[in-house]
């Protein structure tokens, strides 16, 4: 995926002058960055949910964990998902993710942390060539976070990540590539492997 | 097992209220002791029952009401679909905005004694059942569909669902609870309104009728009091059914 001089404009604020980045087919990559700087920005731009200056091109497939849950809250766990993804194996899907009991409660019935956990559900019952995931571990107890991360990982192992997160620890353990953005553009972009825990806090001392 | 309790609390406090309305309107009657003023409610049910026997009576409740349904649903139709299609159409929804505001400011009685001029008393009766009920209509149609966020459109259209089932996947089962009670109040509001506007355009076989009859006629208060109320229990067995409906749907769901 290609993306040429972005620039997201919105009514009363412009995010990036001129983003370029270049995403490999399976890279599985981290955009960090502090609030408001961008980052779900970006996101938009590539779902062309926001109007945007400049070129995305070889656009994979797309699954898509939002940064809000995005659920229809009447319907049941398993209706949310067929409601998307009317082929995809319910059962399996939330067995793996420790949700099956609850294939038929509704969805306004659910804590906070279960509707994420559904959410990210629904996002891995879609075939896709990426999974485009927006801070989708918040709200999520240190041993589910544990869990759901296996799973998707496993889910990713062929595939595409996009990651958007604050939590470096999850960007190390998903991804090959952290991108640190602000709200010109790229600070950082490096491989995980060469990217040292100070040189993040770094980043962010420098940037606040 | 919270909504049960929920639900009984809201009846508990209905029948209360009720009571409490009733306990008042007697002590009221006793106080001012004249029937002419103010009813009491042994008259008034005495009225009720005697004016059930009466056939005339099965005849002009049932025109009312038939003349109530079919402003109901031309109203529900109309305002359902309006408010569709200004969900759709940004244009049509700046068109209502003044549109639905005037024909909410004008006074029903006024739109009651012009449509008399050029329509039969029947059919004036059911249009301006119409006119004022279809605004309400559209506007509670129109906020049920602005709850449906823009969020969970955005993933539909991200996610590539297609518009069928948006619509029977996100806004049905949004909508479909508040639809359902507003059955139920624009029905008893219809009525409402019918039986005022039969009043003015004087529509024969009526409910409206009868209240002028027993008015001017018989100059009985309590027997005007008594089909007023005949028609209320008639709007509140509606706006119940409804309600009942709504709940079990939701139970439904839930199972």
């Amino acid at each position: 995926m290609n993306i040429e001089g972005l620039k997201v404009k919105y009514k009363d604020k412009t995010v990036f002058e001129n983003l370029c980045l270049k995403i490999e087919n399976n890279e599985k990559v981290a955009i960090v960055g502090k609030s408001g700087e961008g980052k779900t920005s970006l996101i938009k731009a590539l779902l062309k949910l926001v109007d945007f200056d400049g070129k995305v091109t070889n656009v994979p497939e797309f699954s898509v964990v939002f940064q809000e849950d995005r659920l229809v809250e009447e319907l049941s766990v398993k209706e949310n998902i067929l409601l998307v993804c009317p082929d995809a194996d319910v059962t399996n899907v939330l067995n793996k993710i420790g949700l099956l009991d609850s294939e038929r409660t509704k969805v306004k019935n659910l804590s906070g942390g279960m509707k994420r956990r559904v959410a990210i559900a629904r996002a891995m019952s879609k075939r896709c060539e990426m999974l485009v995931a927006d801070e989708p571990f918040v709200g999520l107890d240190v041993a589910t976070k544990a869990v759901v991360t296996e799973r998707l990982k496993e889910f990713v192992a062929d595939k595409g990540l996009l990651l958007v997160t604050h939590d470096l620890l999850q960007a190390y353990e998903l991804c090959d590539r952290i991108i640190i953005i602000d709200g010109n553009g790229v600070v950082e972009d490096r491989k995980t492997s060469e990217f040292t825990v100070d040189m993040a806090i770094g980043r962010f001392i420098a940037n606040s | 097992m919270k909504n049960r309790g929920t639900y009984l609390t809201k009846t508990v406090f209905s029948v209360i209220f009720i009571a409490i309305t009733l306990v008042v309107w007697q002590i009221v009657a006793l106080i001012v002791n004249d029937d002419f003023a103010v009813p009491s409610l042994l008259s008034v049910g005495a009225d009720m029952l005697k004016i059930f026997y009466v056939p005339s009576f099965s005849i002009a409740y049932f025109s009312t009401l038939l003349r109530a349904f079919i402003g109901f649903a031309l109203s529900f139709i109309t305002g359902v679909l309006l408010a569709v299609v200004a969900k759709k159409f940004a244009f049509i929804k700046g068109l209502c905005v003044p549109l639905v505001s005037v024909i909410r400011l004008i006074p029903t009685m006024a739109i009651a004694s012009l449509l008399c001029i050029t329509l039969s008393p029947s059919v004036a009766s059911v249009a301006v059942c119409f006119t004022v009920v279809m605004p309400y209509v559209y506007s509670s149609a129109q906020a049920m569909l602005e709850s449906v966020g823009d969020e969970l459109l955005e993933m539909a259209k991200v996610y590539g669902v297609p518009h069928g089932r948006v619509l029977s996947g996100i806004y049905l089962p949004t909508v479909k609870k508040p639809l359902v009670e507003l059955l139920g109040t624009a029905f008893s509001f219809a009525l409402k309104i019918t039986v005022s506007s039969e009043v003015v355009t004087g529509a024969l076989k009526s409910m409206g009728g009868l209240i002028n009859t027993a008015q001017n006629v018989y100059l009985s208060p309590s027997l005007v009091v008594a089909v007023t109320v005949w028609v209320v229990v008639t709007g509140l067995f509606a706006e119940l059914i409804t309600h009942l409906v709504a709940t079990l749907l939701d139970k439904r769901r839930r199972a």
